[in-house]
């Protein structure tokens, strides 16, 4: 490493390649060190973390996600899966309607079993008052399952959550580096693990743009994962909740403009 | 057997009216012929199903009229069905004869015959708008009960219903807001706030009720209107129907502030009048269907 990278030629390209390599590495065993994983509101940010980043305006995304058991409130002591619909109408707001399925029992006067024969449902939304400017961060206020179905007071409420994030940008050449923190609150105490302040890293190499790589510290649990967008329109998310439990989805998106 | 009757006329003008175009360098009329899936969910938890689904073809037909009259018929045909036996069968869902007038910044528009959700009767549809931005609309009808799902039943045209309400259009943004209230079919009295955005081929929105006894509910729209873009304009088109609407309504409840359609392909997006003629709203937009898209 005593050679210094000049920025032009074969040799500064291979220093910059080596560098961004070392980050990505870095990242990822950072993440190992923790633990934990899941991407389920259909909303942006990073894993579990909830973040400052938008989508452009006319982004619409309809996606479906696998969610390891581990990664679930409490009550939720299965794997299971949640379906989701996304828009940002402007640039500032953004909603999402999601459904994660729930094992129940057998409606009276069926056969006797244990199934995926219910679902939680509920709404997200973001808003974001401060764009991200060359000194500050953007900012956003965001809340998954504010109302719930049957009001506040009754109901499971499993997701339901507020938060006030901020992320903000730098580049390291045509790398893109993002530093994100937030503070959120759950309404249920199965969620009390996640409450307080988190927050995470976000790498986008310059040479696979539509890859994201991302750390997470969710206030419990280290997570990683990526992002890796596909032929322009499927958004691809793995991710390994303590280095090795698996959730991971796909949405298809589209700008409606 | 009413209808059946009304069904013959109605047939009958709109042929007379196509034959009698006929040697006209253009065509005064207009028949298209279109056909659509209806998907219908419900999800209710009461029989170890997530979903309840039932999807029906919606072939219909409508013509287009001299004088702005319009003749619409459209069909059930169910392709799956775990709805329960009320929906099984191949039935009429509408037939409905039209006529829009407008003067004076007022725009009416007049139907009568079945409509949707099970209804018949008579409707009158009304907007003004008050500015660019701004304008008012109402609607009233008499109608009774009318299903061709298990035989013929009927009740006698007698229930009022109607509402009144206000629309707000921001075309920089492509953006409106609906308010509106009345008494709606189950007999219930209720307000509905609505926003929407106006996307190039897309409609979303977001929408929050609250009734006299359904209490509060809300939901999303989403219209998409359906490909291709461009049309043909002919005597005789065969095409897709023209939008995919899929609705949500959280509470699930199938009889809060329901109305009916008097149009197979009526839509928060396209509204109730010709666009030619009333540039409001999204149809200050450019039009989803180029070329003869609109009679």
């Amino acid at each position: 490493m005593g050679k210094q990278p000049n920025g032009t030629g074969f040799q500064g390209r291979r220093y910059a390649m080596k560098r961004m390599i070392g980050c990505i590495l870095l990242l990822f065993l950072c993440g190992l060190q923790g633990l934990k994983a899941q991407q389920y509101t259909g909303m942006t940010g990073l894993i579990h973390t909830p973040s400052a980043e938008m989508n452009d305006a006319g982004t619409a995304r309809i996606g479906a996600h696998f969610l390891h058991e581990a990664f679930s409130p409490a009550p939720m002591d299965y794997p299971t899966g949640s379906y989701y619909l996304n828009i940002t109408p402007f640039s500032w707001i953004e909603l999402a309607y999601t459904c994660t399925l729930l094992k129940g029992e057998s409606a009276p006067g069926y056969e006797e079993k244990i199934g995926y024969t219910h679902q939680d449902r509920y709404f997200s939304l973001k808003l974001r008052p401060l764009k991200e400017g060359k000194w500050w961060p953007a900012i956003a206020l965001g809340t998954n399952d504010p109302i719930g179905t049957y009001g506040t007071k009754k109901g499971s409420l499993y997701f339901s959550n507020f938060y006030v994030a901020a992320s903000k940008r730098v580049y390291l050449g045509r790398n893109e580096l993002a530093a994100h923190v937030a503070w959120r609150t759950f309404r249920r105490d199965y969620n009390a693990k996640w409450e307080g302040f988190t927050g995470g890293l976000t790498f986008r190499p310059a040479f696979a743009p539509n890859l994201r790589v991302i750390a997470e510290y969710t206030g419990h649990e280290v997570n990683v994962g990526f992002d890796y967008l596909l032929w322009k329109h499927f958004l691809l998310q793995i991710s390994f909740q303590q280095g090795k439990q698996f959730s991971g989805g796909i949405c298809y998106q589209l700008n409606l403009f | 057997m009413r209808i059946n009757k009304r069904l013959i006329l109605f047939i009958g003008i709109g042929l007379a009216s196509l034959l009698g175009a006929r040697g006209q360098s253009l065509p005064s009329t207009r028949l298209d012929l279109f056909s659509g899936v209806e998907l219908n969910y419900r999800n209710i938890h009461h029989n170890n199903r997530i979903y309840d689904l039932l999807i029906n073809l919606t072939p219909g037909i409508k013509w287009y009229l001299k004088d702005d009259w319009t003749v619409a018929l459209q069909g059930y045909i169910p392709i799956y069905n775990q709805y329960g036996d009320h929906y099984k069968r191949v039935r009429l869902n509408m037939a409905v004869l039209s006529k829009e007038i407008s003067g004076y910044n007022q725009y009416l528009k007049f139907s009568g015959g079945l409509f949707s959700n099970e209804r018949y009767g008579l409707d009158v549809k009304w907007m003004f708008p008050v500015t660019s931005w701004l304008a008012l609309d109402a609607q009233l009808g008499l109608t009774g009960f009318c299903s061709m799902a298990v035989g013929w039943e009927s009740s006698q045209m007698k229930r009022v219903t109607g509402w009144l309400g206000t629309k707000v259009y921001l075309e920089k943004y492509n953006t409106e807001f609906r308010l509106r209230g009345g008494r709606y079919i189950y007999e219930d009295w209720g307000v509905t706030g609505e926003c929407m955005r106006h996307f190039k081929h897309c409609t979303v929105g977001l929408y929050a009720q609250y009734s006299d006894k359904g209490k509060e509910n809300g939901g999303f729209k989403i219209i998409m209107m359906i490909p291709p873009y461009t049309r043909k304009t002919k005597k005789v088109n065969f095409r897709p129907a023209s939008h995919f609407r899929l609705t949500n309504n959280f509470q699930a409840d199938p009889y809060m502030i329901r109305t009916y359609n008097t149009d197979p392909e009526e839509n928060e997006r396209e509204g109730y009048f010709n666009r030619e003629k009333l540039s409001w709203g999204s149809n200050r937009m450019e039009p989803d269907f180029k070329e003869g898209g609109m009679p």
